[in-house]
């Protein structure tokens, strides 16, 4: 991950309007473009969220990149991973987190196209594919990134 | 429009012409729809490339932004008059950033199946899209 060199890098238009669109199209009030340090979640893009990064132990993200598939927590006080997580328990009270990973093409889930939300929700099949588009115009854009000189 | 008469041109696969001027928006509705497995759907950004893939092929339905509006509606107005490959009876959606009187006046002769409002849900379309390749 660290090849991609933009951890800690300001931010930029092209990630921010994928996640302002996110927010947008799930109404939701937090949309982040993250990636998972070995110690804590940084993120490149964080629309509704005044944080740039957090501790990875206590990150959904930490726990989405785990798997190639969407990571979605309807209610986090009815999951026994997260009921106790400060970002639940306490101040925002995060209900809902639906993350989809940024892959490389070698393979490494390097971070999360997420959203989140102060209710429960669900995602259907149409929110799971239109978030998986989104997610992979945010890897095309790291992708980019990686390829400038 | 309860005829049922079919265009000339052959319909290869069940293709939708998509005319949105957003490529991002454009490009997020047609791999939406990709991964949902609905119709292809052939993305242009403004009615002039539209008119050119309509001389040629025939569609199971259109999306037209309206953009560029005297266009677009003469552009719908030649389909339903059955200038293109498609049938006259293809069904049509518009994406307009608003719907005036005036403009609600000239579209009511076209047939439309559905207007949507920008800014509008990817949701939203894909619905249309799945509305559009349901009509009998």
């Amino acid at each position: 991950m660290r090849q991609l060199l933009i951890l800690d890098t300001p931010p930029e238009e092209r990630f921010d309007r994928i996640a302002a669109f996110a927010a947008d199209e799930f109404d939701v009030p937090i949309a982040v473009v993250s990636l998972v340090d070995s110690e804590r979640t940084w993120f490149k893009s964080h629309c509704g969220l005044d944080v740039c990064e957090a501790p990875r132990d206590i990150s959904f993200c930490g726990h989405a990149i785990m798997s190639d598939e969407p990571f979605i927590i309807p209610d986090a006080t009815l999951d026994a991973r997260f009921a106790d997580n400060p970002h639940v328990a306490l101040e925002p009270h995060v209900r809902f987190y639906a993350g989809a990973c940024l892959k490389l093409p070698g393979g490494q889930n390097v971070g999360t196209l997420c959203l989140f939300d102060f209710k429960p929700r669900e995602m259907d099949r149409v929110a799971l594919a239109i978030l998986g588009t989104l997610r992979d115009l945010v890897v095309e854009q790291l992708l980019l990134k990686t390829a400038q000189p | 429009m309860m005829d049922t008469e079919r265009a000339s041109g052959s319909v290869n696969s069940a293709e939708i012409l998509l005319i949105e001027h957003s490529g991002m928006v454009g490009n997020i509705i047609v791999s939406t729809a990709r991964q949902l497995g609905l119709p292809h759907l052939r993305l242009v950004n403004n009615a002039r490339s539209a008119r050119h893939f309509l001389a040629h092929q025939a569609f199971v339905g259109l999306i037209a932004a309206l953009d560029d509006e005297e266009e677009a509606l003469e552009l719908i107005g030649n389909l339903r008059k059955g200038d293109y490959k498609s049938a006259k009876n293809t069904p049509v959606a518009i994406t307009t950033a608003q719907c005036s009187a005036d403009l609600a006046n000239r579209i009511k002769v076209l047939g439309l199946h559905r207007i949507l409002i920008k800014p509008f849900k990817i949701r939203d379309l894909v619905t249309t899209i799945e509305t559009l390749t349901d009509q009998p």
